[in-house]
């Protein structure tokens, strides 16, 4: 399990934005992971479990926080450190914006699937919806971002700001 | 208000949703070949895919993940140098969670 930690500290600081956030979020899975080791099966995928359990924990700790919009100055995301460059044409910078500007059921299918590389099934059985949904998400993902980025940053006072929106628990 | 409602169509038909599989290699070779094929004859479909590989690849290097996955590039039957980025893992609480579990 030691070896997924890594991962599970990239797919927490993602999502959250927050690298304090990440690091309890990643503690916490570690000890629910342990305090349920009984309840893995060993014919499945560890790191897809132990992704979905540190979601779960995400979407418990999101609902103490959702006070907190996503676009708000003072998000945690922007104190991450600003990301230099770009990929594929893509400002990295602008990209970090546009990836916390999706509302989070977006976010997590978005990273998920293209940076944790999670099949559609894994996907599902991790959010805990079918995979049509997973799929219907996750292009709905793709065209918000594409969006976000192809519009550029909106500035000023009255820029719409999009506010967290917590997703059901299954 | 169910969000998981909206219209996955590009206007001439094309799935989005359909398209947005083939990137990530979830689809099945029949349809995988009927987009291909449609692919050739929508710039539009064909200009979706690439903007969304790019995002695709842009997102894994923002998030510190190799560019290029190994698993994109089984899919898309190519080869290239994985840049691979180290990970570090931070345990900031005092007591580590592996002495606390009785590692």
């Amino acid at each position: 399990m030691i070896s997924w930690l890594p991962q599970l500290r990239r797919y927490a600081r993602a999502l959250t934005g927050d690298r304090a956030w990440a690091d309890d979020l990643v503690q916490d899975t570690a000890e629910r992971a342990f305090a349920r080791w009984a309840a893995f099966r060993p014919d499945s995928n560890l790191r897809a479990w132990l992704l979905t359990i540190l979601r779960h924990l995400y979407i418990d700790q999101l609902r103490g926080r959702r006070e907190i919009a996503v676009d708000d100055e003072s998000a945690p995301w922007r104190n991450l450190e600003a990301p230099q460059g770009e990929v594929d044409g893509l400002v990295l910078r602008d990209l970090q914006r546009a990836l916390y500007c999706l509302p989070v059921e977006q976010r997590e299918v978005l990273l998920l699937v293209c940076v944790e590389e999670l099949s559609y099934q894994e996907a599902s059985s991790a959010l805990g919806v079918p995979i049509g949904t997973v799929m219907s998400r996750l292009s709905r993902a793709r065209e918000h971002m594409r969006a976000l980025l192809t519009e550029g940053p909106a500035e000023g006072p009255a820029r719409k700001t999009t506010p967290l929106k917590v997703v059901r628990n299954p | 208000m169910n969000s998981d409602d909206y219209d996955s169509s590009l206007p001439e038909g094309l799935d989005l949703r359909a398209l947005s599989a083939f990137v990530d290699g979830e689809l099945p070779g029949a349809e995988r070949a009927a987009i291909e094929g449609q692919l050739k004859q929508h710039p539009q479909a064909a200009a979706r895919v690439a903007a969304w590989r790019a995002q695709k690849a842009a997102l894994r290097a923002l998030c510190g993940a190799p560019q290029r996955s190994e698993r994109d590039a089984r899919n898309e039957r190519r080869e290239d140098d994985a840049a691979d980025e180290p990970a570090f893992i931070v345990l900031r609480r005092k007591t580590p969670w592996w002495q606390r579990a009785g590692v």
